[in-house]
């Protein structure tokens, strides 16, 4: 029997492919590198920062960063209203706003694939009705339905998490479905049903695993909406309470003296902007190398 | 030997909320018989339901009515005795799996063979396909179209079941691959003693491989019975469409010039009487009003009124 | 004088992994009114030929040519708008996809009226008339009815009618056919073919019929080009070729044809695959699957030679020995 010995150049499994395309998408390596300092430095904190974020010095308060008058380098970024330094803070309020984004991404993945996936598979009415519920989610403005169920569940960083986690529940649920019905209708799916799949091994074993990458981009973005959230809860002061150093608390504190005291706003408003910046970039060349048809060849 | 007796599979269509869905008739009653080491060519254009046919044959599908024997037994969906290898070698195969654990995988869901054994027996039917060690690894897109339909062969045989339906196995192969992929289904077919079910379009293919076929139009079997007799003189006004619709790679040797007029009508509004009249060439008033049934002529059954009208036959 | 005139035309496309020369060399003459058919398989470069006849490539592909000239005018020196009246004129394509060729968010009247505008300058209730008569032309029922239909409305070989009948809503004098049939059935496919044989009939309308189908070329074609992987391998009248490919590739593929295996246990094949042109084979493209091929044909790549009607690109041609 004659074997047939060749096959296409490309040698590498889809991992190793699409390694090779998130390396050629510039902003998404620069980003990588921003969000892996950042992380590095929520790991670190303990060590890497100079005071204590709790520590509050009586004899240093609203002190100017070090490059202005009456600033001084033992409190780089300045001192907020009770005499914190502001840069320990920030360094420690990354622990916080990751470890919210983690805690949200992980839930409203884990459960909402399982919603979506189920929904898209058996179709019906029963995806008649979790479409509708989603639907009905997503119609309230996020940060709306995330007061409401911190409202009813009371304040405080985990109920901020699943509140956030509600909000974006929707959004995972939709792609999901959404992607379990395209690789449903393919030729693959059928092959396995016809070497006598069930539900179950379908589902699991074969058509998720060709979801991921929509799933993987959804996740990705959705982690700097949830940062942004949490800071707009805590901001609220309905998520993280005080003295907790995380960053929308922070500028909730802050707020009477943003005229007088600049800084104690804008450097937790940058750090905010900083990592949901290197995040959607991120997020954007996950996207391209995840997706063929963006893809530039 | 697999027996199909009265198969039937009706849709029904929602033609939105305020009216009854339609009842879309995709095939219309359809008996055949298949040999264990025999080809059975399933012959017809889109909207035939030869598709729909072998999705009711391999149990991806309930048929409305009728039903299935295997050895004079009542056969439901089983993936041990009946196999199908798709048409697309793309989009059949699961992207994210290596060629080894893709034609494992009906091992894994079938018997309770470990991890080693299904890789032996994987292997085994792998290099009877012509696939060597260094593709056990590999994932689908590496392999081209050929290959991917040889891993589909694969996988549909290490269950070793009695009956494999190719669905237009090489119809989106190259022609200079196809020839290596028909070759091995016949060899795979003598080797396994297999019930082999070929649907496809392209005659030239039936009349090489087929030891029977069934020609079918608009969900009814027109014309079936031995290959070499349909062949040699087709009975069936669509059968001799078909054959002279079909463009051969010879100068000179024109079969009768012979054509349908218009389009086929939609399954859901089929015409009364025989299917193809309002298209044949050959219409009459009874073709219009009386449903043709299949019976014996000339060593098949056809479902012609008109069949042995001299009048209209042309080649002896 | 050819209507159509290509000669050393080599088409080159940017890729991750280098360049990749889709074209290579390729000479095609057609005269007016002759049926030309181009066979190849997947890569072999015939709808990429095609489309760059009609200047239809992006502009990521290098398009070379020592002459590409359509009724004696140079295209390459054309300018777009130039260019623009020639297609869809003079010069006209259809697709394979009939689904996909046509716009579907407008009626077939829309697009074919279109055409008129652009190319007759006539419009409104002229317009109208005209593609109702053009419709009839291609064999469409109720052509009034069918000019308010959008394509999803239509089957896909009312739909190759449709474009069909927008090409030749000009009076082309030459038509581009890129794989017309390979989508649809038998049976319409047969009824397609005869359409364009009547319109090159009646209009003395030049055709060029891009196929992998030998069986079509057969029907239709008066001249065949044979393609492998870029390269134009043998180019000869249809019956000559048919009868007695010299080029061992033409005479494999029609081996393995089915309808020429009658009475032998096994189809005969060609082993192996199409080469990768990622770089390409330094000599014949074809010689790692050629039962003749030595070691001069795998280090040197052969060029075209001609002898009467017949154009082969082979080192050791069929036949060449017979006495």
């Amino acid at each position: 029997m004659a074997v047939d010995a060749s096959a296409t150049p490309r040698a590498h499994g889809p991992a190793r492919a699409f390694v090779d395309a998130f390396l050629r998408h510039k902003g998404a390596l620069a980003s990588l590198v921003v969000v892996a300092l950042v992380v590095l430095l929520a790991i670190a904190a303990d060590v890497v920062a100079p005071h204590s974020p709790q520590v509050q010095y009586r004899d240093a308060v609203l002190r100017p960063p070090a490059w202005a008058a009456q600033g001084s380098w033992r409190f780089p970024l300045g001192t907020d209203p009770i005499g914190r330094d502001i840069l320990s803070r920030i360094i420690h309020g990354a622990r916080y706003s990751l470890l919210i984004a983690l805690s949200v991404v992980a839930l409203s993945v884990v459960i909402g694939t399982a919603i979506g996936a189920i929904a898209g598979y058996v179709g019906g009415t029963v995806d008649l009705v979790v479409v509708r519920l989603m639907d009905v989610l997503m119609a309230l403005p996020g940060l709306l339905l995330a007061i409401i169920v911190v409202a009813i569940l009371g304040p405080g960083i985990v109920n901020a998490v699943i509140a956030i986690a509600v909000v974006f529940l929707p959004h995972i649920v939709r792609t999901a479905r959404a992607a379990v019905l395209v690789e449903l209708s393919k030729n693959y799916v059928a092959a396995a049903r016809l070497a006598g799949a069930k539900a179950r091994f379908l589902i699991i074993d074969t058509i998720l695993p060709n979801c991921m990458a929509p799933l993987l981009v959804q996740a990705a973005l959705s982690f700097s909406g949830a940062i942004l959230e949490a800071a707009a809860l805590g901001f609220l002061g309905l998520g993280a309470q005080p003295p907790t150093p995380e960053w929308g608390a922070m500028l909730a504190d802050s707020r009477e003296f943003v005229l007088r005291a600049w800084w104690v706003v804008t450097f937790p408003g940058l750090a905010i902007l900083i990592v949901v910046l290197a995040l959607n970039v991120l997020g954007d060349g996950l996207r391209d190398a995840l997706d063929p048809k963006l893809r530039r060849s | 030997m697999l027996e199909a007796t009265g198969l039937a599979k009706t849709y029904r269509v929602s033609r939105g909320p305020l009216r009854a869905g339609a009842a879309l008739r995709a095939l219309d009653g359809v008996d055949f018989t298949a040999v264990d080491g025999e080809t059975l060519a399933i012959v017809g254009e889109s909207g035939s339901g030869k598709s729909t046919l072998s999705r009711l044959v391999c149990g991806l599908e309930e048929p409305s009515a009728g039903g299935l024997r295997m050895d004079g037994a009542p056969l439901r969906a089983d993936p041990r005795l009946v196999q199908m290898v798709f048409q697309d070698p793309y989009g059949s195969l699961n992207p994210r799996k290596t060629a080894l654990d893709l034609i494992a995988e009906p091992l894994r869901i079938n018997t309770a063979l470990d991890a080693t054994a299904r890789a032996t027996a994987a292997r085994d039917i792998m290099r009877k396909v012509g696939l060597a060690a260094e593709h056990e690894r590999r994932y689908p897109h590496m392999f081209s179209g050929g290959q991917r339909q040889r891993i589909a062969i694969a996988r549909a045989l290490v269950l070793r079941p009695r009956v494999l339906i190719a669905d237009e196995p090489v119809s989106a192969l190259d022609v200079s691959i196809r020839s290596q992929v028909l070759n091995l289904l016949m060899d795979l077919r003598d080797e396994f003693r297999l019930c082999l079910i070929l649907v496809s379009h392209d005659l030239h293919v039936v009349r090489y491989l087929a030891h029977t076929m069934l020609v079918m139009y608009l969900g009814r079997a027109v014309e079936q019975g031995p290959a070499a007799a349909i062949f040699a003189r087709p009975l069936h006004p669509y059968t001799r469409v078909l054959l002279a619709s079909t463009p051969t790679a010879t100068i000179g040797k024109r079969p009768e010039r012979i054509r349908l007029r218009g389009e086929i009508p939609s399954p859901l509004d089929p015409p009364a009487g025989c299917a193809l009249h309002v298209r044949c060439p050959f219409a009459i008033d009874r073709c219009r009003a009386e449903r043709p049934l299949l019976r014996e002529l000339d060593g098949r059954t056809v479902a012609c009124h008109r069949a042995d009208d001299p009048a209209i036959a042309t080649f002896a | 004088m050819a209507l159509l005139e290509i000669r050393n035309l080599t088409i080159e496309f940017e890729t991750t992994r280098g360049v990749l020369r889709a074209v290579e060399g390729l000479d095609l003459d057609v005269e007016p009114g002759e049926a030309l058919g181009i066979v190849g398989e997947s890569g072999s470069g015939k709808s990429v030929s095609l489309l760059a006849a009609m200047g239809l490539l992006p502009p990521t592909a290098r398009v070379r040519a020592d002459r590409l000239a359509f009724d004696g005018r140079e295209l390459a020196t054309l300018g777009a708008r130039e260019r623009r009246r020639i297609n869809g004129g003079a010069m006209a394509m259809i697709f394979q996809e009939p689904m996909t060729s046509l716009n579907p968010c407008f009626t077939v009247g829309f697009q074919i009226v279109e055409a008129l505008r652009e190319h007759d300058g006539i419009s409104g209730t002229a317009a109208r008339s005209r593609a109702a008569d053009l419709l009839s032309t291609v064999g469409i029922p109720d052509p009034a009815e069918a000019l308010k239909r959008f394509p999803h409305q239509l089957s896909g070989g009312m739909n190759q009618r449709v474009m069909i009948a927008m090409a030749i809503a000009c009076r082309p004098r030459l038509l581009l056919a890129d794989e017309p049939t390979t989508a649809l059935d038998v049976t319409i496919q047969a009824q397609i073919l005869d359409l364009l044989a009547e319109l090159r009939r009646a209009h003395g309308m030049a055709l060029v019929l891009v196929t992998h189908d030998i069986g079509v070329v057969a029907e239709i074609a008066e001249r065949v080009v044979v393609m492998y992987a870029g390269q134009a391998l043998e180019a000869d009248r249809v019956e000559t070729i048919l009868a007695r490919p010299r080029h061992p590739y033409a005479a494999a593929l029609l081996a393995a044809l089915p309808e020429r295996s009658h009475g032998s246990a096994r189809l005969a094949t060609i082993p192996g695959t199409v080469a990768s042109l990622l770089p390409p084979p330094r000599g014949c493209r074809f010689a790692e699957r050629c039962a003749h091929a030595d070691a001069r044909c795998r280090d040197e790549a052969p060029v075209l030679t001609r002898s009467g009607s017949t154009v082969i690109r082979c080192h050791k041609p069929l036949g060449a020995r017979d006495a």
